[in-house]
């Protein structure tokens, strides 16, 4: 599989306006085609986190994820992005979001060096799902979902990553600071 | 047949055409094309100099570059004699029909406009449609059915186009009588869904999922357009399993761009792997340049709803299901730029009549001292950031974190926290200000707004012309914000965005030079 192509993700690539000086960057068409098996989303999928952050209120939690991530085709079908939210202060414990699904917390001791390509496979089959972990928004670039409340406050690190035709891509790590559960 | 390089091909096409616009003797350059074999591409124009056909919308006229070479620019050269005809016609509600190209869903008769909902993850309801490659012969109306071989297969995309100002038309329009709201128009020129459907038989047929809507009463209109990339394959391009175009199309509100080398990899020489079917398909979006409806070709790109093109139809697009609360605008059209992080949607205003709002994750308050209040309304929202519907009236708090007040409502007498009951999609009107003096307060505050077991946390800017608070405005304030100039969206400083309209540019840089020389408080 070739590697990311900015192409595939039509928000991530907008043309300026020739001669336009400082004026709006505006979306369009356009296509390329062809072959047997032609699908109806994206190549391959873009993920990177510009900024993740957790708000805290008197009921809840939420998680903020900035950055770029196949919108429109999450809008279209569920393709299976997920994000991971894992405590860094034993490094074990996570909340892996589905996003159609929801959130699934739990404990995986081969997180405890990181998180990486070799553990997305066997990390997708873990957890409970949480019923108070939800999806709240998903827009053209951010995605906000509601944290469990068992999740522990302190440093935690958040990754995108979705596995593609078998194999897993991921976004850059972030560091955020959780807050204590209401 | 491929239109190559080859001096024979280019003699037959000469040959063959039928109008050789002699209205000025360049003329002979353009050409209509005949080919017994290829009903969806015979009668387009071909240019005989860069010898490729010409892409253009049905009723498009031919826009050439001027002296400058650019596209978009004031000395564009009109051809208005040249015009595309019709290839493909996109019609709603339906997959698939036997006989004649039926007329737009709106306008057959007992026939309803489509409702699709906007939910994310497919999770939504979905447009049907079906895309129709088209002769373009003037009778039967919209043609006949085209199926060319080389179009067995081929993907063709869908696209949603929304009417976000409520004005009637898609696009960047004077029709509306109203010039200067162009600046909000251009947020209805990317597409609010697309899709790919497999052309069969000279059609194809999908369901379309979309991302914006409106709550009861406020429904979005939208256009669907289509286009693709046609023309056989050639093994010597890209190794043979990409066409080599021409790109066809309905009528759009843009221009697109059709470059298929800047889409896929590697460059005509590259062989895509028919192994690896993503190898060979890709989107981008983009455009030529952003419609003017006061320049040369005037309103080519706008999209009327109640005139609607015949490549073209409609469907009505409602929120999905209530996920949270959030903060809606008004858009200011003055500086109103359409980046993501400024979503426009539709919703209600207070009276309950229809309005556009922008739905934004950053708000400017202006630290000028308590002398104007920013306007805001707190309304339901579903999982796309739509205004919607809301299932019960429900208890929202709102809380600063000390810097700016919450003037209206004050039921509680305290300045930085509210509590407010929002009972159905029109929301609640909340007013903000600073306060103290002009420029004294921090750059940044948050307003959290929790309710319904969801929350979310509000950038709240103040930014001031002293953007280094070195304690006066001078030219290190200028050269921040000029180095900063072209950033957009979340990108962009909301420190050097003295405007608030999330793009770093030429007004932000006015604003600092107005204030040049004055000493201004740090916080």
């Amino acid at each position: 599989m070739s590697g990311p192509r900015v192409a595939a993700n039509g928000s991530a690539r907008k043309a300026s306006r020739p001669g336009a000086g400082f004026a709006t960057a505006v979306a369009i068409v356009t296509v390329l085609i062809a072959g047997p098996a032609a699908r109806a989303i994206s190549t391959d999928p873009v993920l990177f986190i510009r900024e993740a952050t957790v708000a805290s209120g008197t009921q809840t939690r939420v998680l903020g994820v900035d950055g770029v991530f196949p919108s429109e085709d999450l809008v279209q079908s569920d393709i299976d992005v997920q994000i991971l939210l894992r405590e860094t202060t034993t490094g074990t414990g996570f909340v892996r979001y589905q996003l159609s699904v929801g959130g699934h917390v739990g404990s995986a001791p081969e997180l405890a060096d990181g998180f990486g390509p070799e553990d997305a496979a066997a990390l997708v089959t873990q957890g409970v799902l949480a019923p108070d972990a939800k999806l709240l928004l998903l827009s053209r670039d951010r995605i906000e979902v509601t944290l469990p409340s068992t999740f522990p406050a302190g440093p935690a690190v958040a990754v995108m990553f979705v596995i593609h035709e078998g194999t897993p891509i991921l976004s850059n790590p972030v560091n955020l600071v959780v807050g204590a559960a209401p | 047949m491929t239109y190559s390089t080859r001096p024979r091909v280019r003699a037959t096409l000469v040959a063959a055409a039928v109008a050789c616009c002699c209205i000025a003797l360049q003329c002979v350059r353009y050409v209509k094309k005949i080919d017994p074999n290829d009903a969806l591409q015979s009668t387009d124009w071909y240019d005989l100099v860069l010898e490729r056909t010409l892409e253009l919308q049905p009723g498009e006229p031919l826009l050439a570059a001027g002296p400058d070479g650019e596209l978009g620019t004031a000395d564009d050269v009109l051809h208005a004699y040249i015009a595309g005809d019709l290839d493909l016609v996109v019609r709603s509600g339906i997959q698939g029909f036997s006989g004649p190209i039926p007329p737009p869903t709106a306008l057959t008769p007992g026939g309803a406009v489509p409702v699709a909902v906007a939910e994310p993850l497919g999770a939504g309801s979905t447009v049907d449609f079906v895309v129709v490659a088209s002769d373009g012969a003037a009778e039967p109306a919209y043609g006949n059915v085209a199926s060319p071989a080389y179009l067995e297969g081929l993907p063709l995309l869908v696209l949603a186009f929304a009417d976000l100002d409520g004005d009637g038309y898609v696009g960047v329009t004077n029709l509306d009588g109203d010039p200067l709201d162009n600046s909000v128009e251009e947020a209805e020129l990317e597409p609010v869904g697309r899709r790919f459907a497999i052309a069969s038989a000279g059609q194809a047929a999908g369901s379309l999922a979309v991302e914006v809507g409106g709550p009861p009463g406020a429904e979005i209109d939208v256009v669907l357009a289509a286009a693709g990339w046609a023309g056989p394959l050639d093994p010597g391009y890209m190794g043979g399993n990409v066409p080599k175009g021409p790109a066809v199309m309905t009528a759009l509100p843009i221009k697109p761009r059709t470059d298929p080398l800047s889409i896929l990899p590697g460059g005509a020489s590259h062989t895509p792997l028919p192994s690896s079917p993503l190898d060979l398909v890709g989107v981008q979006i983009s455009d030529l340049f952003t419609p003017d409806p006061a320049a040369i070709y005037g309103e080519t790109y706008t999209l009327e709803l109640d005139a609607l093109h015949p490549s073209n139809d409609l469907a009505t697009l409602a929120a999905g299901g209530f996920s949270r609360f959030g903060i809606a605008t008004t858009p200011d059209p003055t500086i109103f730029e359409a980046v993501a992080g400024r979503s426009l949607r539709r919703g209600l205003d207070a009276a309950g009549q229809p309005a556009t709002f922008v739905v934004p994750n950053r708000v400017l308050v202006r630290d000028d001292g308590g002398a104007g209040e920013t306007a805001v309304r707190v309304v339901p929202l579903d999982r796309l950031g739509n205004v919607s519907d809301l299932p019960a009236p429900a208890l929202v708090s709102l809380v600063t974190q000390g810097g700016v007040r919450i003037v209206s409502p004050d039921v509680d007498g305290d300045p930085y926290f509210e509590e407010l009951l929002v009972s159905d999609p029109r929301g609640v009107e909340v007013l903000l200000d600073d306060g103290g003096l002009t420029f004294d307060d921090a750059d940044s505050d948050r307003l959290v707004v929790e309710g319904a077991g969801s929350l979310v946390a509000i950038d709240l800017v103040l930014p001031d012309p002293d953007v280094d608070d070195s304690g006066i405005v001078d030219a290190a304030d200028q050269a921040l914000v000029a180095a900063g100039s072209g950033s957009v969206g979340e990108a962009a400083d909301p420190r050097l965005d003295l405007d608030g309209n999330m793009r770093i540019d030429e007004r932000d840089l006015a604003l600092v030079t107005a204030w040049l020389g004055q000493s201004i408080s740090v916080p």
